[in-house]
């Protein structure tokens, strides 16, 4: 049957990883991140430059810039250097009148600024609303509207939380040579993972006779995920775009994420609205937006959905009191707990059964909005 | 209608046949149907030659009489005569009666010449021939009188012209060379089967050829103008000996230069995905067509784009030639006759269109008898069936396609592939009725429909409608002209339900309805004109986007309808200076009014045309001229031959294209939209200069030529980054002018006969594109010279069919090409939560060469004629070596890293069988 996937599907089966050689000629450019934010929440910009292609120590951070909110009548905020790329500020006190841009110089001497933009007001969120069924899983949807009608254009990020659990929960630990209680700080039974969007989810209700944005999919967690084993939580972050900063994302996104159909379109590079000042002719890449944000946290438990978890096939083992020691200082297995007979004996399971970070990642620490 | 009643008088024991009585009652009845009723009914047999009684039509009423008296009135006035022998064998011969018993000094005078029985060796036979042997010899060899000897003087000069028809269905032959021998003069039919051919009043040999037809020679002595039909017998080949035909020199001796003709017989050789006989995917291995990638059958001429084809099914315009992703090409393989490809020298009754023009000829229906033919592959089946509609003079063929292909992908168990459908239907109908000799009428039609949804909820439509009707008039054997009238259309569709409150349509079609008149006059030996004029209106409804479900909050969005006249008037003449040097000068006027209502948007000059720069605009009402262009076009075209068997040519030609597709894609998508030049968007003009250099070798069964051209095409449509094309108000806004230079070199050899034939081209080519739009802000690489999407330099591609026995063939195709140019990534950055790529310039980068070789093997039935159904197999393999072929690489930003694909497309081995039926 593949050959027929092949042959009318057109992308899966006959899609492979490729990697061609390109050169790379050491391009340079300054990238520009962020949103000039309205309101009570933190502005913050991050700088970075243009790296080579598959360059293994990625993200090359902007440091000793000097970043600046400037509005169209001269009130200038300083953002603060965090030294990691990154320059943020408190909630500015900024009009949702003025037009504002964002001034940069670095630390080469080059000077940057966007162009000024509005400040749009975005509404709130009316829901984030989830669907289940076995085919597609669950499917969480984004919905908004407006009134007045002047959104038109909406962005989201979100941030996922989920915890899962390791096979065995696990009371031992083997700590220098011996075995003992865990300790509270020590559980490795429960873990939480936390995970930020990394695509683009934006929506434009310009053809629309109304303001409304119904069931924008924003996420599907397939059928049987671990995602949903015990509590999942998605904070979800909506701003309003203006029409230009919705074109920026709307080629983003068609430029790096949805290429690879059989009639794709040249793709090219939106550059945004970010100028170099010092040198006209020198690339920028990023778009400056100003907004306020809107945001809603939901939570789904597995018992709404009950689906059928994988499991990763554990099983314990009763370590008699004389291997102990040697099986347990081998780190062939962790210890989960007492067994009775013989007594001294202990019940041992491979390290990944027990210790939720090796199977699923993330902390053992629990966020604080997680009940 | 015939009537008859025959009644059979025979006297008892009467020895002398002669006395044989018949009572015939017969209404225009044709010689052959009178001889089998004779036959059939008393033990007269005749022997007689069909060409010489053709023109007979017998009405007899009533009467009882002998067969002497029957055959005098019969052949009262005429050239005819019959014998009687004792056996009762009926002898009819042209211009003598044959003596049936031998003069009675025979054998005492050795050499008496008086009474030989033949003035001429009419009748040759040879021992072993069959009986259609000795017919064809007798024909060929015979000697037809053109008007009257005694009419006129042997002085001057004469017109002969007339039908070219299949001997055995009465179907006229397309482009059949009519060859005078001895003055290496000649026509070829037009897409009816005429043609008109001067010469000097005097005796000739013409050499009748065709691709697919037996070779045949007719000796005509010409005393005045005169009709002459001539029947060709469909090349078959006998089962004791391979004919090697000859006289194959029309790629030589026409003035044609880049004119590449398939029959339907050759496409049925080149191995196809799916086992059905393609004529896209054929003209894809011709040399100077390449495609970008495989799933498209959007071809590009000799550094054209896609849009710059036109192609037509009978005169019909086919706006999207391609059925299911393109693996199909429109046209139904079991009606379709010829597809011809001029690349280079294109007639001047075509225009239209810069790059090509592709006329695919239908079959006409069988005026003989009722006949039905059909296949089942593993995605289609399609059938058809035609046949006589009265007496002869009318015929029709009707056939219809669909696919099954649903039980396919529905039989994939995928949740992601599940719930994709895909489908298509299409249907043809042509009749052609004569109404006499000088009157045809042809009507022919055709519908095709797609739907496709690929595991998302957007389903996609989309149709061509097409009809016409043809009235072919011969004012006299000089002159002839076709009257075309029709209509043709394509819309599509997208729609989506999936969100109630965004569920929408988007409509798009585009209508034209045209009527052309076509002149052919043929002066006299040195000249053969044609002329004509033509007119086609548009309509184009450029987009409607509406509702889908009752809670939709889409708001209905129309693009103003647009409208244009495009009327062209040609005329070209066809001059034979000397023996060697012809050549063909025409021109042709073409005038576009792009016509209102509709409102115009104003742009400041001298500044980009942008959303910000608009004025005004400007409301025309309905009928209103708003623009108008008028381009003078050149086609000029001369052949010089070297030797019997080699020439060089030469041909320059200026187009000019007054609709474009707007497509920012790579591959031509069924979601492509059309728009017509208007007062901000000029016609794309081009012009092409081409020589080549032809040779042929043994017997010219082995055609060997060299093209070489150079092109340039100025307002060519390109985009600025990012551009909307679909629900545009002012798509001007989001085009740049750029402009084209392609050039290359074509090798071809092509082995036309034997039990080894096919071809093998090399194509060595390029095609560059510029921005070169003053008011451009960003132009494409900086404004410089850079690799069009189907640039491919280097292309091989082998065509080879051979015959191992006459029911067992075995194809093999092979191509070869440098990969597609590409846009690759120059540089990563991370945003928006993910690392992601930079590009620059556009198609710097190459996808690695494409190489692909399929086989099949053609089995056929047994030969035996007399079977309710023949049958055929083609099984094979395409792509056999499985080689993944990339059709496009790119990348993709995936959970927050960039990662490199390559999608290739069928790649992999794919086995197919087809059964092909006739009855």
């Amino acid at each position: 049957m593949k050959r027929f996937l092949c042959l009318f599907i057109l992308f899966a089966g006959c899609k492979e990883a490729y990697n061609p050689h390109v050169k790379n000629a050491g391009y340079n450019y300054l990238v520009v991140e962020g949103n000039i934010i309205v309101g009570n929440d933190a502005t913050s910009i991050h700088l970075s430059r243009t790296i080579t292609i598959n360059d293994t120590s990625r993200s090359q951070s902007e440091t000793n810039a000097t970043v600046t909110v400037e509005s169209d009548n001269g009130d200038t905020y300083s953002l603060e250097n965090q030294n990691n790329g990154i320059y943020s500020s408190a909630a500015l006190n900024i009009s949702i009148n003025k037009n504002y841009r964002v001034h940069i110089f670095t630390a080469d001497g080059k000077e940057y600024a966007s162009d000024f933009v509005p400040v749009k007001q975005t509404p709130p969120i009316d829901s984030v609303s989830w669907k289940y069924d076995t085919n597609n899983g669950v499917t969480i949807y984004a919905n908004a509207h407006d009134e007045t009608n002047n959104t038109q254009y909406y962005r989201w990020e979100f941030a996922e939380t989920w915890k899962h659990h390791a096979f065995d929960s696990s009371v031992l630990i083997y700590d220098n040579g011996s075995i003992r209680n865990r300790l509270p700080g020590e559980q490795v039974y429960g873990c939480w993972n936390v995970v930020a969007s990394s695509e683009t989810y934006i929506a434009s209700t310009a053809g629309l006779s109304s303001d409304v944005v119904y069931e924008k999919p924003l996420i599907q967690i397939p059928y049987g995920s671990e995602k949903i084993s015990d509590i999942y939580s998605i904070i979800v972050y909506q701003y309003a775009l203006t029409k230009e900063g919705y074109e920026f994302w709307d080629n983003l996104k068609k430029n790096t994420e949805t290429l690879g159909s059989i009639f794709d379109p040249q793709p090219f590079t939106e550059f945004g609205n970010i100028h170099c000042i010092t040198d006209a002719s020198e690339p920028v890449i990023g778009f400056i937006s100003a907004c306020s944000i809107a945001q809603q946290r939901i939570f789904i438990k597995w018992e709404q959905i009950q689906w059928p978890l994988q499991s990763l096939g554990c099983m314990d083992e009763l370590i008699s009191p004389d291997k102990v020691k040697e099986t347990f200082a081998s780190g062939s297995l962790s210890p989960v707990g007492y067994g009775s007979n013989p007594p001294g004996s202990i019940f041992g399971d491979a390290a990944e059964c027990v210790d939720c970070r090796l199977n699923g990642g993330g902390t053992t620490v629990k966020p604080s909005y997680m009940p | 209608m015939k009537k008859l009643l025959l009644i059979i008088f025979c006297a008892a024991g009467l020895q002398v046949s002669s006395q044989t009585l018949f009572n015939i009652d017969a209404d225009s009845m044709r010689f052959e149907t009178f001889a089998h009723l004779i036959e059939s009914n008393s033990n007269y047999f005749f022997y007689y030659d069909t060409a010489q009684v053709n023109k007979l039509s017998i009405t007899i009423h009533g009467k009882t009489q002998s067969l002497e008296n029957i055959l005098s009135s019969i052949f009262k006035n005429t050239d005819l005569h019959f014998s009687i022998d004792d056996e009762n064998h009926v002898f009819v011969t042209n211009s003598f009666a044959i003596q049936t018993t031998l003069p009675q000094d025979f054998f005492n005078k050795q050499n008496n010449k008086a009474d030989t029985l033949f003035t001429a060796p009419q009748i040759q036979l040879t021992g072993n021939s069959t009986i259609k042997e000795k017919v064809k010899v007798a024909v060929e060899n015979k000697l037809y009188e053109i008007g009257n000897k005694t009419d006129e003087s042997v002085q001057g000069k004469a017109t002969i012209s007339g039908y070219i028809r299949d001997a055995k269905s009465g179907e006229p032959v397309i482009g059949a060379s009519v060859l005078n021998a001895e003055q290496n003069t000649g026509v070829t039919t037009d897409q009816y089967g005429y043609y008109s051919l001067t010469l000097p009043k005097s005796r000739h040999i013409l050499k009748i050829t065709s691709l697919g037809m037996t070779d045949t020679r007719r000796q005509i002595a010409v005393y005045a103008n005169g009709n002459f039909n001539i029947d060709m017998n469909e090349y078959i080949p006998t089962l004791k000996d391979v004919i090697v035909s000859a006289d194959k020199t029309v790629n030589v001796k026409s003035t044609l230069m880049g004119v590449q003709q398939l029959t339907i017989k050759t496409i049925k050789q080149i191995p196809s995905v799916f086992g059905e006989a393609d004529v896209l995917r054929a003209i894809l291995t011709l040399p100077g067509v390449t495609s970008v990638g495989e799933s498209s059958t959007g071809f590009n001429v000799r550094g054209g784009a896609a849009d710059q084809n036109l192609i037509l099914f009978n005169d019909a315009t086919v706006y999207n030639p391609s059925h299911f992703f393109g693996f199909f090409s429109a046209f139904n393989p079991d009606i379709v006759k010829t597809a011809e490809l001029y690349k280079s020298s294109i007639p001047e009754k075509y225009g239209g269109r810069l790059s090509s023009v592709l006329d695919v000829t239908a079959r006409e229906g069988n005026k003989k008898k009722f006949e039905g033919s059909g296949g089942l592959g593993p995605i289609t089946a399609r059938i058809s069936i035609e046949g006589p509609i009265d007496s002869g003079k009318t015929s029709f063929i009707l056939s219809a396609r669909t696919t099954y292909s649903d039980w396919l992908l529905r039989s994939i168990h995928n949740a992601e592939y599940g719930n994709s459908t895909a489908g298509f239907t299409d249907a043809n109908l042509i009749i052609s009725h004569e109404i006499n000799s000088k009157n045809n009428i042809y009507i022919s039609a055709y519908i095709s429909n797609d739907n496709f949804k690929l595991n998302s909820d957007t389903e996609y439509t989309y149709s061509n409608r097409n009809a016409n009707i043809k009235w072919k008039h011969i004012f006299n054997n000089k002159f002839s002209g076709v009257f075309t009238g029709g209509v043709d259309h394509y819309q599509f569709a997208i729609g989506s339900t999936v969100n109630p409150v965004t569920a929408y349509k988007f409509n798009f079609d585009v209508d034209q309805v045209y009527g052309r008149a076509d002149f052919d006059y043929v002066i006299n030996t040195k000249h053969d004109v044609d002329f004509g004029i033509t007119s086609m209106h548009y309509k184009l409804q450029p987009g409607t986007l509406t509702p889908n479900s009752d809670q939709s909050l889409v708001v209905k969005n129309t693009v103003g309808t647009e409208q244009a006249f495009e009327s062209a008037m040609y005329a070209g003449d066809h001059i034979n200076i000397s023996k060697k040097l012809s050549a063909t000068i025409g021109g042709r006027l073409s005038v576009f009014n792009y016509l209102g209502p509709n409102t115009v948007y104003n742009y400041t000059p001298g500044l980009p045309r942008e959303q910000s720069t608009i004025q005004d605009s400007t409301t025309y009402k309905s009928g209103a001229i708003i623009k108008t262009y008028m381009v003078p076009e050149v086609r000029l075209t001369a052949r010089y031959s070297l030797t019997d068997n080699s020439s060089v040519k030469f041909s320059y030609n200026t187009q000019a294209q007054y609709i474009h597709t707007l497509s920012n894609t790579t591959a031509i998508s069924p979601t492509d939209i059309f728009k017509l030049s208007d007062e901000n968007i000029k016609p794309q003009k081009g012009d092409q200069f081409s020589i080549g250099y032809y040779h042929n070798f043994k017997a010219n069964t082995i055609e060997t030529s060299v093209e070489l051209y150079y092109r340039d095409i100025n307002n060519y449509l390109d985009y600025k980054s990012g551009a909307t094309l679909i629900l545009n108000h002012h798509i001007e806004t989001d085009i740049l002018n750029a402009k084209g230079r392609a050039y290359g070199a074509e090798f071809l050899i092509r082995k036309t006969a034997g039990k080894l034939n096919g071809w093998l081209s090399y194509t060595y080519s390029r095609t560059q594109l510029k921005t070169d739009d003053p008011l451009a802000e960003k132009p494409v690489n900086g404004g410089n010279y850079y690799p069009a999407d189907y640039d491919k330099p280097n292309v091989v591609n082998f065509i080879g069919n051979y015959k191992i026995n006459h029911r067992f063939s075995i194809s093999l195709n092979i191509v070869y090409s440098s990969g597609r140019p590409i846009t690759l990534p120059i540089s990563e950055y991370y945003y928006g939560g993910s690392y992601r790529v930079l590009y620059s310039d556009r198609n710097a980068y190459r996808i690695p060469d494409y190489f692909r070789s399929d086989f099949s093997v053609n089995l056929d039935g047994n030969y035996k004629i007399h079977q309710f159904i023949h049958s055929s197999w083609t099984f094979g393999v395409y792509n056999f070596t499985s080689r993944k072929n990339p059709y496009s690489v790119f990348f993709q930003s995936q959970n927050g890293h960039v990662q490199g694909y390559k999608l290739s497309i069928l790649g992999t081995a794919i086995p197919f069988i087809t059964y092909n039926f006739k009855f």
